[in-house]
């Protein structure tokens, strides 16, 4: 099945943040690219971080 | 998010490095924590509001949905000129929040939404807030503070940015005492700015061009900075009190 982007919700501690990534339109699951991961997402867990 | 200055050119928007588009971006806690701060501050329907650092309005309008009389002011929004003021029909005001176009006792409620910050003359402000405010008028600020004061000489030093206005909150309440304010609540509210902060780096990559309006400093600067006074962010809600307390007159 092709993946399709679409707007997700993440959450992390206790925030959510709208986002677009591709999902499977068949079981809803989500591709997180390792750059994303790595990259923005790594940034906005400091971000969130409280210290 | 304000544009407030006290010239024009200095403004974020005035200089395009902020659109109005970008306002939901630099907003902490959205309209949610002007709701609060008009909760706090007890104003209700009928009651003649001033956005101070309006930008893009948006306050301005929501306020009207409560049947509020507000009306924004900005040192760069294009808006009416200071002699429309009787004009039922404006919205927004071009002036310098140091000099606010209103008489004194105008307003039941003066609300800066990030706009303090950035203002040159944060003092002069103030004194402007007490003069436009009628006798238990509400002051309602919501800012970026030191929540580690003593790491706030770092944050100073990086000049023309946003955040090099971060407010101590001994020094704006000693202030807010010295123009006739009670500060009757203060909330931390510094989950907001991390949040705000998360979804800019999700729009745009990284945090480059959130805190530097105008400055040259790099993000990673401006975050240690920011780091070391562990800059959050507050809502704050003082009275207006024209009268002179009764202890101080019984001490003559």
């Amino acid at each position: 099945v092709p993946l399709e982007p679409g707007k997700v919700t993440a959450s992390y501690l206790g925030s959510e943040f709208p986002i677009e990534l591709w999902k499977c339109p068949g079981c809803g699951k989500v591709l997180v690219p390792e750059s994303l991961a790595t990259g923005k997402m790594l940034q906005v867990e400091q971000a969130l971080e409280d210290k | 998010m304000s544009s407030l200055c006290s010239t024009r050119e200095h403004s974020a928007y005035a200089t395009g490095k902020i659109t109005y588009e970008d306002d939901r971006l630099f907003r902490p806690g959205g309209l949610t924590l002007t709701a609060r701060a008009i909760e706090l501050a007890h104003l209700a329907a009928g009651a003649t509001v001033i956005d101070v650092g309006c930008g893009a309005g948006q306050s301005v309008r929501y306020l009207r949905t409560l049947g509020i009389n507000s009306i924004g002011v900005d040192c760069a929004n294009g808006g009416d000129s200071a002699s429309d003021l009787s004009s039922a029909s404006h919205t927004t005001i071009e002036a310098s929040a140091e000099d606010l176009p209103f008489p004194d006792n105008f307003a039941d409620g003066v609300l800066a939404e990030c706009s303090v910050s950035v203002m040159e003359k944060q003092g002069r402000a103030v004194s402007e807030f007490a003069r436009v405010l009628v006798d238990g008028g509400r002051l309602m600020i919501s800012d970026l503070y030191a929540r580690q004061p003593n790491g706030i000489a770092q944050v100073r030093k990086l000049k023309n940015s946003c955040v090099a206005g971060t407010i101590v909150r001994d020094e704006l309440e000693a202030s807010l005492v010295a123009c006739g304010f009670e500060v009757n609540a203060w909330e931390d509210h510094s989950k907001a700015l991390r949040e705000c902060a998360a979804r800019f780096i999700l729009e745009r990559g990284s945090l480059q061009g959130m805190w530097n309006c105008d400055g040259e400093a790099s993000a990673e600067t401006i975050q240690a900075a920011m780091k070391l006074a562990r800059v959050g962010y507050f809502l704050m809600v003082a009275t207006r009190n024209r009268r002179e307390p009764e202890e101080r007159r019984l001490q003559r």
